[in-house]
C-alpha cells in the first residue's frame, strides 16, 4: 500500500518539474522578442516550439496542481490546527490562480501576443510569480515534512508560523467577491482579438 | 559464453546479497505483549542465538496493598548488539508465553519509561557493559497475596536473534489497604500539559492526609523543588510555576499523615505553544477566493494590455518583415522612397520565400521573419490601410502560390500572374 505521502511527493514533483519547464520556456520567449537578431537566429520553428513548451508544460502542471493538493491534504493529517498547512492551502489558491491566468491568457491572445513586447513582458511576470508562489509551496512542504527548506538560505524567507484566523462567514464573502471580480472581468471587459503569429 | 558467465556471476551476486536472518531489527514499538516467543525468530533455536544478557529486575518496594502504586526496574547487561542497537525489554506476570502481561494478573501499567502504558518497550542501547534500564510504574492488584513478576528481553547482535529470560523475578506481597493509608482518589486525573507560559494549579484529591506537599523537577533528573499544598474545596491545591519554553516538567505529590508517608508516581507536564486552531472550510473557502480574484486579475491586466497594443506600438514589425513595404499603400510610398531600399522584386520575394517557408505553429500558421523594418516603415506604418480594400485579387485565387502571404499575393500577384501568361 502506498501512503498519500508518497503520491505527494510523486505529484509534486511532475507539478514543479512541469512548470519549472513552462517558465524556462517562457522567459526565453520573450526574450526573443525582445531580441531579433535571437529571433533570427533560432528561426520561427524553434519559437513556434518554445512557446509550445510553455503553453503545454504549464497545462500539465496544472492539470497535475489539484492531485497535488488532494494528496497533501490527506498525507498531512490535522491540517487545520497547523498553520503551515493552511498558509500552504491559501497559497495554494494563489498558484492556481496564476497558473490559470497565464494559461488563459495565452490560449485567449494567442501565439501573437509574443509579438507584442509589453505583453509578453505581462505573461513572463505572470508566469514568473507562479512559479514563486509554486517554490514557496514546495518550500512550507519542506518545512512541515522535514523542518527545514532550501529556500532557508535566503535571509528573508518567511516560515509562515501564523495564519490569519478568518471566520466562516467572512470566508464565504470574500469567495463570492472573487468569484464576482473574476466573472465581471470575463463577461463585462471588452474582449481582446486573438493574434495570430 | 561471455553473456552466461556474466549472467551467472550476477546471479550468485543476488544470491550472496541477500540480508542474514536478523529478525526484525528494527523492532516492533512498545506495546502490550504476551511473551509468545517460542515460535518466533528470537526463540526458535534453528533461527537465534544464544545471549549473554544479565537481567537485575528490582523494586523500590516488597510489599504494598491492593491499588497502591510500585515500581518495578529491570538493568540489562552484557547483551550483544544489532547495528540498531535496539533493546527490547517485557514485563511479565508468569512465563507461560500466553495470557502473561501484568495486567492478565491483574496490575495496571500506569507508566512506563517511554511514556506509555505497555508491558512491553524498546529502548537504544548504546554500550552493553554499561546496558539499559527500564523502569514500570504499576498499580498493585485488587487480589491480595504474594505476586511474582519477572523480566525477559530480546535484542540482537552477529546477525541473528537473542533472547534472554530472567525466570526467578521478584516477589511482592499486595496486602489490604490500611484504613488510615493516605492515598490519591482512583479517579485522579493528573494534568500532564499546559500551555507556555501559564502556572499550573494543581487539585489533589487526597485522603487520609494531614499534610501534602508537591515535589517538582524539570526533565528526569533537575534538582527537585517542594511546595506545600494547601487544603481547599475539591481536594489539596499546590501550583507549579510556569515555563517559559516547551520544557518538561515531573512532580509528584507527599502525602503524608501520623502514621504513613507515600508517593504518587512522577508525573510528567509537558508545556507546549497554545494549540491553534481554524476552520477548515473557511480556509477552503479563502482559497477559492484568491484563487478566483487571481484569475480575474491576470485576464484584466491581460486584456488592458493587448487592447492598448496598436499597430504603431512595440510589435515586432518582424511578422510582416517578409515583404517589408507590402501594407504601405502606394500613395504613400513617396514619403520613404528616397530613403529606404527600391521594393524587391518578384524573384527576390520569391528567394526570400524559398529560404523561408511557412511554418505550422501551435495553434496559427507561422509566418517567416525576416530582418528589422525600415525607419520608413515605422514612420509609414500608422496610416497603413486595409489592403483587401484596395485588392482586386482574390485571397482563394487558385494561382497563388501556396508559400505566399496575402500581402505579398495582393501586391504582386499580377505580376505573377502576367508571367504565367494568364490574365486578372
Amino acid at each position: 500500500m502506498v501512503g498519500a505521502s508518497s503520491f505527494h511527493a510523486f505529484s509534486v514533483e511532475l507539478v514543479v518539474g512541469s512548470l519549472s519547464i513552462a517558465v524556462f520556456a517562457t522567459i526565453l520567449r520573450c526574450i526573443a522578442s525582445f531580441s531579433n537578431p535571437l529571433s533570427m537566429r533560432v528561426g520561427p520553428k524553434v519559437l513556434t516550439g518554445i512557446d509550445a513548451a510553455s503553453l503545454w508544460a504549464a497545462g500539465f502542471g496544472l492539470a497535475m496542481i489539484p492531485f497535488a493538493i488532494i494528496t497533501g491534504y490527506l498525507a498531512s493529517g490535522d491540517t487545520a490546527s497547523d498553520p503551515q498547512a493552511v498558509n500552504k492551502m491559501i497559497l495554494s489558491g494563489l498558484c492556481t490562480g496564476l497558473w490559470i491566468g497565464f494559461i488563459y491568457g495565452r490560449m485567449t491572445l494567442g501565439p501573437g501576443l509574443w509579438n507584442h513586447r509589453r505583453l509578453a513582458v505581462v505573461q513572463t511576470v505572470i508566469a514568473f510569480l507562479a512559479i514563486n508562489v509554486t517554490y514557496l509551496l514546495g518550500s512550507i512542504g519542506g518545512l512541515l515534512a522535514r523542518g527545514e527548506a532550501v529556500m532557508d538560505i535566503l535571509p528573508f524567507f518567511p516560515h509562515f508560523e501564523s495564519a490569519p484566523e478568518i471566520s466562516t462567514f467572512v470566508s464565504v464573502v470574500l469567495m463570492l467577491v472573487g468569484l464576482a471580480t473574476m466573472l465581471v472581468v470575463i463577461f463585462l471587459q471588452p474582449k481582446p482579438q486573438r493574434m495570430a503569429e | 559464453m561471455i553473456r552466461r558467465a556474466l549472467l551467472i556471476v550476477a546471479l550468485l551476486g543476488l544470491l550472496f546479497a541477500m540480508p542474514s536472518m536478523q529478525a526484525r531489527p528494527g523492532g516492533v514499538g512498545d506495546d502490550n505483549r504476551d511473551f509468545t516467543c517460542g515460535g518466533s525468530c528470537h526463540g526458535d533455536p534453528g533461527l537465534s542465538g544464544e545471549s549473554s544478557a544479565v537481567i537485575e529486575i528490582s523494586s523500590d518496594r516488597t510489599e504494598t496493598y491492593s491499588s497502591g502504586l510500585l515500581t518495578v526496574s529491570v538493568k540489562v547487561t552484557g547483551m550483544e548488539l544489532s547495528s540498531k542497537r535496539i533493546v527490547g525489554v517485557f514485563l511479565l506476570s508468569d512465563l507461560h508465553g500466553v495470557a502473561d502481561t501484568p495486567e492478565d494478573s491483574g496490575w495496571t501499567v500506569l507508566d512506563n519509561d517511554n511514556g506509555g502504558e505497555s508491558n512491553y518497550q524498546e529502548t537504544l542501547a548504546f554500550d552493553s557493559s554499561e546496558g539499559v534500564t527500564v523502569s514500570w510504574v504499576l498499580r498493585a492488584p485488587a487480589e491480595q497475596g504474594n505476586h511474582t513478576l519477572f523480566a525477559a528481553v530480546h535484542h540482537g547482535g552477529g546477525g541473528v536473534a537473542r533472547m534472554a529470560v530472567d525466570d526467578v523475578g521478584i516477589s511482592i506481597d499486595v496486602g489490604p489497604i490500611p484504613e488510615n493509608l493516605p492515598q490519591m482518589n482512583l479517579d485522579w486525573d493528573p494534568v500532564t500539559n499546559r500551555d507556555i507560559g501559564e502556572v499550573t494549579m494543581l487539585t489533589l484529591p487526597v485522603i487520609n492526609a494531614t499534610t501534602v506537599r508537591v515535589e517538582w523537577r524539570i526533565g528526569g533528573d533537575g534538582p527537585t523543588t517542594t511546595v506545600a499544598a494547601v487544603s481547599g474545596e475539591g481536594g489539596w491545591k499546590a501550583s507549579i510555576p510556569m515555563a517559559l519554553s516547551d520544557v518538561e516538567f515531573q512532580y509528584r505529590v507527599l502525602m503524608l499523615n501520623d502514621d504513613f508517608s507515600e508517593y504518587s508516581r512522577w508525573v510528567t507536564l509537558s508545556s507546549e505553544h497554545e494549540e491553534w486552531s481554524t476552520n477548515i472550510w473557511a480556509v477552503r473557502l479563502q482559497m477559492c477566493g484568491i484563487m478566483f480574484a487571481v484569475i480575474g486579475l491576470c485576464i484584466a491586466v491581460q486584456r488592458r494590455f493587448a487592447h492598448s497594443v496598436g499597430p504603431q506600438d512595440d510589435v515586432m514589425a518582424s511578422t510582416l518583415a517578409v515583404v517589408p513595404h507590402a501594407m504601405i499603400p502606394a500613395d504613400q510610398t513617396a514619403l520613404f522612397i528616397e530613403s529606404s531600399p527600391p521594393p524587391p522584386t518578384l524573384d527576390e520575394i520569391r528567394a526570400m520565400a524559398a529560404a523561408n517557408p511557412p511554418q505550422m505553429g501551435f495553434d496559427e500558421p507561422q509566418q517567416p521573419t525576416y530582418a528589422e523594418p525600415p525607419p520608413a516603415l515605422q514612420a509609414a506604418a500608422a496610416p497603413a490601410v486595409d489592403t483587401t480594400e484596395s485588392a482586386t485579387l482574390a485571397l482563394d485565387d487558385p494561382r497563388r502560390p501556396g508559400n505566399w502571404s496575402d500581402e505579398q499575393w495582393l501586391y504582386y500577384g499580377h505580376e505573377h500572374i502576367k508571367e504565367l501568361g494568364g490574365e486578372l
